[in-house]
């Protein structure tokens, strides 16, 4: 027990850190699920994808040896580039796996992002193979500012400069849902899509942005954990799709702010679980969350609870 | 000029797939005149509003507003030149604040001004829609409702207002409401076209009808011959309309 | 009646000769195999066949999206595993086995099902998805601190299995052993898609509430969905592991189940012959292209997404004699307007358009202070209401009114907070839909909720399946009891239909209710509330969207209910001409309350209900 106490508050950053990241995946699982009704099942695929654009930059600037330039700036680039890639992914899977599915029956769909995520899974498998890369970050950020030591807790750099990007992205998208023109437009088209149409919106385009910015929000997330943990596989998009997922049906499914809910509680559920059980059992944690929200809460902590239609 | 009627649907034929489900469609609506288009289900209500609005293509056939023809246009463009519906069961955006839901209604307009002085104009007309001007959609009452689709629609400055059903649902009292208020939007001067089953409650206040059967205009006349007529009687009126009396 | 008794023995003529022709090729197959790698790769094929029907259970029939599956052809593997190898030290024969593993597999389907029954869609899809990787993160650890599972390493050198003294060993012998189990498969499937189990799992597919309030227990039916799938994913493990003489955990990984969901999609999920022959195809087919090995997953994640494009139905759907019978668009031609037609009998309605019948004065159900919450909203509030034997009783009241929560309280689709509902004096407080049905209550739903991709004749089945008792083992041996049921729900069904004259029979037997027009469509609803054998019918709007004409016709077979078959009627309706014409009393609700009851002509003057519901013009 002593020694939980001891571990708390650094348990507590850590958490929060992760908490962040998932945070962002949930949004990406959230916004399409309030739009469409459906689970993208290739966003974990997505959000790998944008790890490894990130790793890519970092390393092509590492190999011209440009890493003398500002970390910050680094860290920019390959968080824009990530962004980038994977939200123009997200909108080619939409028009190409999803659209013409618009009107079939949700299993169809669902069968359809399954392909989509084992596709990509696997293209990425065969032109990169199924090594791990690793993020030279060691060679990012000068030794004086790698960690910070406040009290009993370590900060590192790394992990206040994710938990920094995380919250910016997130108010930055609160603000432009909440008070623009093209968020108000996408609030109408998820709670309306038929009558948003008759309303001049062009929901086509509404729908290519919410995939675009639930993508890209992937791929951030994808380079701050990489950022984070120094790695990225082609299989990562799997665990960290699962664990996206459980955060957005924790917060309740659809509603943004229960997205960043559910990522938070599930980032410090999981870094404390992790002073209790082995290693090995790790997700575990995160699936045991998912299925004991699914059979007893399903409409999550922020959701309604609404009764079907009859 | 004058005589060019506002809409003009001329000779519409629309598949669904490989069955026909309209069959040139001839319909045209004057300046200021309210009509409405009567027929029971799948018979082609839905779709001819539906082709109006762009969410369905003709195979063949023309669309006209104002003389320029909007059947190629995407739903959007059609809109902006000056279309606006009231859908079937209102739909208003329930967690949109009364605000936001009228502010969808001018979705594509550029004129700040002007949307803000039409704003204004449309709160005096539904005084109630004011007071509750920041509450989400979905606390609004169901005659509340009524006026916010109305005023949502109306926002946009149609030159044409398309009504799908407005009764369906309805109980008796708020069929009355929003009968009176379709007559009352007509009287400032907007063109109305309106799609109903409640036959007799639509041509007591319409200027003239059509009616579509399986795909077809069976019958094009003014309200009230149709009224009078024995066959649409027989087959649309029942016995609960009166011949002759035109409910002011 | 005669056309139909010839066609069903001609399907089964037809069937028969399949049978006997697929037995024969089955039978020659392994002699004519040029190699031991053909061999192989047609043992395997017969694995497939197994492994894809026991999927084309859960997600073809019942059209859940299980992503467990796959664990459970490893439960299956890893029981032969344990119960014959040195492992435990355990040699029990595989006659034994074999139906252990099916068993042990079958419990757990059960299980996974018990946890996950509540939910839909893309929550079961993530549920299951996660059951399958906790259950390879526990094959992989499982070797230590006791060695179980053997980890990575797996489990291998099994016995020989003996059949009756008859040893197996020989890729011939398991080719017999493989195909034989398929074919028991094959046949099983083909038996139980047609019967009451088939149609309550396809009806829970295309709308679970509506099959739940037709009388179908939903989660009993998901469960043995899951657990039949299961079963034969065990026994198909079980063979395998015996057939390859060893499990690894990478043998029942994800993969796995991409390429099993992708031969039953490509075969149509929910068609027998056309899972089996995707299954073959799509484990011969790689072997042609084995120095694409490498883009293997990557082409089966693209023939996923192209087929559910391009082709939804499955691949093989486009060949005539696996498809199913098209039908004809339900468009009325004639008349220039619709009310000449029946002009004449509508005018021979109208004459005995009144009722003479009285009601009886028993109580049958009964309402006692129900209420409802939601949230923070009531939607009923302490609602008192009895309903007499053969009688109509109308509901109106304004739009929020909580008239068709009323329903939804009575049939059990949602449990009441407060208050007690009787039936015949039985309490019947908090029971499932099906339970409600079965008890005698029946519902139509305002918009209509049919099961669109089934026929007329199929959705009234359903409508049946309360009051039959058939189990998957008298349907699987196709036992006379099954028989007798089946031929009894036929004629049940008929009789019922045919009250519907020309409207629903003929060549409208077999159309999909989709397909109907939309008056059709709500009489078909109601023909499945009566196949339920119900004795009380709730009606919600039933005529809503047609036309006057129309609602006579409606108003008058309402009446027939009850004056010749003895129906009692709890309705909702707007349109006041019907409720005055049919009622015997007219129940007033408003904002969740009983503003007034009674006669029409006493309600439709009381000054509170012109104010909340009628307006003036009304009275």
């Amino acid at each position: 027990m002593d020694m939980f106490l001891e571990q708390l508050p650094q348990q507590l950053v850590n958490g929060i850190t992760l908490g962040g990241v998932y945070a962002l995946i949930a949004i990406g699982y959230s916004m399409v699920y309030g739009i469409l009704s459906m689970l993208n099942f290739a966003h974990g695929e997505v959000y790998m994808i944008g790890g490894f654009t990130g790793w890519w930059v970092l390393h092509l600037l590492y190999r011209e040896n440009a890493l003398a330039m500002n970390a910050v700036a680094v860290i920019a680039l390959m968080v824009v580039f990530a962004m980038a890639v994977s939200g123009i992914l997200g909108v080619l899977i939409e028009r190409v796996a999803y659209r013409p599915l618009r009107h079939a029956p949700r299993i169809n769909l669902l069968l359809s992002a399954l392909g989509v995520s084992i596709f990509l899974q696997n293209f990425v498998l065969t032109f990169q193979g199924a090594k791990v890369r690793s993020f030279p970050v060691a060679a990012l950020v000068p030794e004086s500012l790698r960690v910070i030591q406040l009290g009993p807790v370590v900060f590192s750099f790394m992990r206040v400069l994710v938990i920094v990007v995380c919250f910016c992205l997130m108010a930055g998208l609160s603000i432009m849902i909440k008070s623009t023109k093209l968020g108000k437009a996408m609030r109408a088209t998820a709670q309306d899509v038929e009558t948003a149409a008759f309303m001049g919106v062009d929901v086509d385009r509404i729908i290519m942005v919410v995939f675009f910015i639930g993508s890209a929000l992937g791929g951030a997330a994808s380079v701050l954990v990489g950022l984070l943990f120094t790695q990225v596989d082609y299989y990562a998009g799997f665990a960290a799709g699962l664990k996206g997922f459980t955060a957005a049906v924790l917060g309740g499914i659809g509603n943004l702010y229960g997205a960043m809910l559910g990522g938070f509680v599930l980032g410090l559920s999981e870094a404390l679980a992790v002073t209790f059980f082995p290693a090995a059992y790790k997700d575990v944690v995160a699936f045991v969350i998912l299925i004991a929200v699914l059979i007893l809460r399903p409409w999550g902590l922020m959701g309604e609870k609404s009764p079907e239609k009859v | 000029m004058d005589e060019q009627p506002i809409l003009e649907l001329d000779g519409i034929d629309v598949f669904y797939g490989a069955i026909q489900v309209l069959y040139g469609i001839r319909i045209t609506l004057n300046r200021g005149e309210l009509v409405c288009l009567l027929g029971g289900n799948a018979s082609g209500k839905s779709t001819t509003l539906k082709t109006i609005l762009g969410s369905c293509r003709p195979k063949s056939g023309k669309i006209f507003l104002n003389g320029e023809r909007i059947d190629t246009l995407p739903t959007k463009e059609i809109i902006r030149r000056g279309i606006a519906i009231v859908p079937e069961n209102r739909r208003i955006f329930p967690r949109m604040s009364v605000g936001e839901n009228l502010e969808m209604g001018a979705y594509l307009r550029k004129d700040r001004d002007r949307v803000r002085k039409d704003r204004q104009r449309i709160l005096e007309l539904f005084p109630r829609l004011a007071e509750r001007i920041e509450q989400p959609g979905a606390t609004l009452s169901g005659g509340e409702q009524q006026m916010l689709a109305m005023a949502r629609a109306l926002m946009s400055r149609p030159d044409v207002l398309l009504m799908d059903e407005p009764s369906m649902g309805l109980s008796p009292r708020l069929v009355d409401q929003q009968f009176d208020l379709i007559q009352a939007v007509n009287k400032q001067g907007t063109t109305i076209f309106m799609v109903e089953q409640n036959a007799g409650m639509a041509l007591s206040i319409a200027d003239r009808g059509y009616v579509l059967q399986t795909g077809s205009i069976v019958m094009a006349d003014t309200a009230a011959s149709l009224l009078c007529d024995p066959m649409m009687r027989e087959a649309y009126l029942g016995g609960d309309a009166a011949c002759g009396v035109v409910d002011p | 009646m005669n056309t139909t008794a010839l066609s069903r023995d001609s399907v089964r003529h037809r069937n028969l000769m399949w049978l006997i022709a697929g037995c024969v090729v089955l039978a020659a197959a392994p002699h004519v195999m040029p190699n031991a790698y053909w061999m192989r790769i047609f043992c395997i094929s017969g694995v497939y066949v197994m492994l894809a029907l026991g999927l084309n259970v859960v997600a073809g029939f019942a059209g859940l999206l299980d992503l467990a599956y796959v664990a459970f052809f490893g439960v299956g593997g890893y029981t032969f595993a344990l119960l014959s190898s040195e492992q435990f030290g355990i040699h029990l024969p595989f006659l034994l086995v074999l139906p252990a593993a099916a068993l042990v597999s079958m419990v757990c389907g059960f299980a996974l099902g018990a946890t996950s029954v509540r939910l839909k869609g893309d929550y079961l899809a993530i549920v299951t998805l996660a059951f399958a990787q906790i259950f390879k993160l526990l094959l992989l650890n499982l070797d230590r601190p006791v060695n179980i599972t053997g980890g990575v390493n797996g489990i291998y050198n099994f016995d020989m299995i003996r059949i009756f003294g008859l040893k197996i060993f020989t890729p011939a012998a398991y080719a017999y052993l493989i195909w034989g189990a398929a074919l028991l498969a094959i046949v099983g499937s083909v038996r139980i898609k047609s019967s009451r189990y088939g149609r309550g799992w396809q009806a829970i597919r295309e709308d679970e509430l509506a099959a739940a309030a037709t009388g179908v227990n939903t989660a009993w039916m998901k469960l043995t969905a899951f657990a039949g799938g299961a079963m034969v994913a065990g026994a198909a493990g079980a063979i395998f592991a015996s057939f390859q003489d060893s499990v690894f955990p990478n043998n029942f990984d994800f993969q796995q189940l991409v390429m099993v969901y992708c031969m039953v999609i490509l075969g149509g999920m929910g068609n027998v012959p056309g899972v089996v022959a995707g299954a073959v195809l799509l484990t011969i087919l790689p072997e042609f292209l084995r120095e694409y090995g490498a883009y293997r997953m990557m082409s089966y994640g693209v023939i996923l997404v192209m087929l559910m494009v391009l082709r939804p139905k499955g691949l093989l759907s486009s060949i005539p004699f696996l498809q199913k019978s098209r039908t004809r668009p339900d468009k009325e031609t004639t008349g220039r307007l619709q009310a000449s037609t029946d002009l004449y009998y509508r005018k021979q309605r109208r004459e005995k358009s009144t009722s003479t019948y009285q009601k009886g004065d028993k109580p049958l159900l009964v309402l006692e202070g129900v209420s409802r919450r939601f949230g923070g909203i009531t939607a009923i509030s302490g609602l008192d209401l009895t309903l007499f034997e053969r009688e109509i009783l109308s509901v109106i009241g304004p739009n929020g009114a909580g008239k068709t929560t009323l329903f939804n309280l009575i049939s059990g689709i949602i449990p009441p907070s407060q208050g007690r509902i009787l039936l015949n004096g039985a309490d019947i407080t908090g029971h499932r839909p099906d339970q409600v049905v079965r008890a005698g209550v029946a519902r139509t739903f305002q918009n209509l909720r049919l099961f669109n991709g089934m026929s007329v004749r199929d959705n009234t089945r359903v409508g049946r399946f309360c009051r039959t008792r058939s189990g998957p083992l008298s349907i699987l041996f196709n036992l006379p009891r099954h028989r007798k049921e089946e031929r009894e729900t036929m004629e049940r069904t008929r009789e019922i239909l045919h009250l519907f004259g020309a409207r629903l029979t003929g060549y409208r037997f077999d159309q999909d209710a989709g397909s109907l027009s939309y008056a059709n469509r709500r009489r078909v609803e109601i023909a499945r509330a009566m196949a339920t054998g119900a004795k009380i019918l709730l009606l919600d709007e039933p005529a809503a969207g047609m036309n006057p004409q129309e609602t006579d016709e409606i108003t008058e077979f309402i009446l027939t209910l009850r004056d010749r078959y003895g129906y009692t009627i709890l309705l909702i309706e707007h349109k006041l001409g019907l409720v005055r014409t049919i009622s015997d009393r007219v129940v007033v609700l408003d904002s969740g309350g009983k503003i007034t009851e009674g006669h029409y002509r006493d309600v439709a003057k009381n000054p509170q209900v012109i104010e909340a519901y009628l307006g003036t013009r009304h009275q």
